[in-house]
């Protein structure tokens, strides 16, 4: 079996508690749990440029462990 | 004598009784006698006739620690009706704090409460280093009653230093933390907070973040013998977290018998179980023994942004992203080139234009620059005015302002008011989490109570008159512990608004340049509200504040 870490299932804009506009990735992890990862701005938009994506909705159906690669060290 | 007699009113006394018609004396501070048609001279008589006569509301979950110091009132929260405030939440406050570490910590208030570097430098003469001090530079001109927590994190600082953000605590400096602790609370603090997400200037977690289970349930032990509250901030975007944490705080609660309180809680339709999965564990661990109040807001979360810095409000627009991440100069040249612009706005009209609709809703908020015409007023109007499409306009806008010009998405997150009305009515949620007096750039953290009856009370009736009252008044004042407060009965202190239940609301958000160093945040104005008394004496009324400073420290029950 391949461990991707979970694939992404939505990214969306969400209303963060301090105002900001953060970014929600809910994910479907490997061992079949979905859960919701929120990003501030700064993280989001590393994520997207590391990801390669120039728009949220290219981020869906992309491995979790490959998108977050360029942001975390993993 | 009477010192005030309030005649004629509904009293709605905050127990969730049904209201009356009566008359309330106040003299010496407490509420002197209450009844019909009161006899005796008083020094001044407010008719209340046609109003509801109510307790003080309560706010349990603020940030004033710094802004009491220059203005005793916490204004506006005074005149929405607040007569007591809760501020040290989230693991920060002003004391215990040594010389040495006043520069740590004044960047964690900048991070977490975006106070300009004049609040700490120009507005209050800093004498202190322990909780008492901190007590008595605070007691000096209260008009508002203050009930303030004292925060882990700068125990941690204390004992620890700059290990406080590297490691684990030994024995020995958790001992130290525990003395320390029983001192704050013998001066005053009326409990500890505690904050699991924080982060300080730097990205780095505060203090809190770094202590084991083992500091976290030393330092209960002390509250234990106080009885005293625990507040925590859990991680309130992932509802498994929350949920473990939780079971956290009940197993606290209920091992060293003291309420604990979690804040905030959310509801989004993006995580539309939120909330119900949070409460049934609530509900568990109530059933269980345990005191673990949840804490929600009453109003909706607005996304705020200026093209001064990259938002993710345009995370759907690639060509707005790679423009908005370019260093600020060159951002600014690249808005003024007609082919860029061009670009820009061609692609808010893709899609059908439904950016660009989204665009024509956006609200000039304020920002350092913004025209004082422009705020509270539409983008479409605006680019209706100008003759200019949606885009265009907020571009242009922008750059003749130097980008600093504040948009506003409102209702954004927590807008659902059939949703959000039976969660404010449940037994076990807590009202509050306005975060008053932080994030002062972001938005206004004024007039949740005053929107709580316009939305939940008067639009949509999820809650009676007098449920909406106690809400935020008898059981806050019961959940924290506040001795003689939160309600309105002979002996008990005279915390008192008056106000019209047909327009009690919030006004609009608008900024005010009122910090020190003229400093902006934004503030609502209240609606509704005739007169407010704190400890019996009258300290604002639709005439404005009054010279009254009769806040006190809360006493404990």
């Amino acid at each position: 079996m391949s461990v991707t870490g979970g694939t992404v299932l939505e990214a969306l804009v969400v209303a963060g508690h301090d105002g900001a506009a953060e970014l929600l990735v809910q994910v479907r992890y490997d061992n079949g749990v979905v859960g919701n990862t929120v990003l501030s701005a700064d993280v989001g938009f590393e994520l997207m440029q590391t990801a390669g994506v120039e728009s949220l909705s290219e981020l869906v159906g992309r491995s979790w462990l490959d998108v977050i690669k360029g942001v975390v060290n993993v | 004598m009477f010192d005030v007699l309030i005649r004629g009113g509904t009293v709605v006394d905050g127990t969730g009784a049904p209201g009356v018609i009566a008359d309330i004396a106040l003299k010496d501070g407490t509420i002197a006698a209450m009844g019909p048609n009161l006899t005796g001279p008083a020094r001044t008589v407010i008719d209340a006739s046609g109003r509801v006569v109510a307790p003080g509301f309560i706010d349990p979950h603020t940030h004033f620690d710094v802004q009491l110091l220059w203005d005793g009132a916490a204004k506006p929260a005074l005149e929405h009706g607040i007569t007591c405030v809760v501020p040290g939440n989230c693991s920060l406050s002003l004391a215990p704090l040594k010389v040495a570490d006043r520069k740590a910590l004044v960047g964690m208030f900048q991070q977490i409460e975006e106070l300009p570097p004049e609040a700490f430098t120009e507005a209050f003469e800093w004498t202190w280093e322990d909780y008492a001090g901190y007590r008595t530079a605070l007691e000096k001109d209260l008009s508002i009653n203050v009930a303030p927590l004292v925060r882990h994190s700068v125990i941690r600082l204390w004992v620890m230093g700059e290990a406080s953000q590297q490691r684990a605590a030994t024995a020995e400096e958790i001992a130290a933390m525990q003395t320390l602790l029983r001192q704050c609370l013998d001066d005053g603090a009326i409990g500890l907070s505690t904050s699991f997400i924080d982060v300080d200037e730097n990205g780095r977690p505060v203090p809190s973040r770094f202590a084991q289970f083992e500091e976290l349930d030393a330092l209960c032990a002390i509250l234990s013998h106080y009885g005293r509250m625990l507040q925590v901030v859990p991680e309130f975007y992932d509802t498994d977290l929350t949920i473990a944490r939780i079971d956290q705080l009940a197993e606290l609660s209920i091992r060293h018998q003291i309420p604990t309180t979690f804040s905030p809680v959310f509801d989004s339709h993006l995580t539309p179980h939120n909330v119900a999965r949070t409460m049934a564990r609530v509900e568990e661990q109530f059933a269980r023994g345990a005191r673990v109040w949840a804490q929600m807001q009453t109003r909706p979360i607005d996304i705020s942004f200026s093209l001064r810095r990259p938002s993710l409000f345009f995370a759907r627009l690639p060509r707005w992203v790679r423009v908005l991440r370019l260093p600020f100069a060159e951002r600014l040249a690249a808005l003024k080139t007609p082919e860029t612009i061009d670009k820009l706005v061609a692609d808010t009209d893709a899609n059908g234009g439904i950016i660009a609709a989204m665009m024509a809703e956006l609200r000039v908020r304020g920002g350092g620059e913004a025209p004082a015409h422009l705020v509270g007023r539409t983008l479409g109007e605006i680019a209706a005015e100008r003759g200019e499409s949606i885009a265009l306009a907020l571009i242009k806008v922008s750059v003749e302002h130097d980008l600093d010009v504040a948009f506003i998405a409102a209702s954004r997150g927590h807008e659902d008011t059939d949703r959000i009305g039976p969660m404010l009515a449940h037994p076990l949620m807590h009202i509050g989490a306005s975060d008053g007096g932080a994030h002062i750039n972001s938005f206004a953290t004024y007039g949740d109570t005053g929107y709580l009856f316009s939305e939940f009370v008067r639009k949509s009736g999820a809650l009676s008159l007098e449920a909406a009252v106690k809400k935020i008044t008898a059981d806050p004042a019961q959940i924290w512990g506040l001795k003689d407060r939160g309600t309105l009965r002979e002996g008990f202190a005279g915390d008192v608004v008056v106000f019209d239940a047909a327009t009690i609301g919030r006004g609009v958000e608008r900024p005010s340049f009122d910090m020190p160093g003229e400093g902006m945040r934004y503030i609502r104005d209240a609606i509704g509200i005739e007169a407010v008394l704190v400890n019996g004496q009258i300290a604002w009324t639709k005439s404005g504040y009054t010279d009254a400073r009769a806040g006190q420290i809360c006493a404990m029950a």
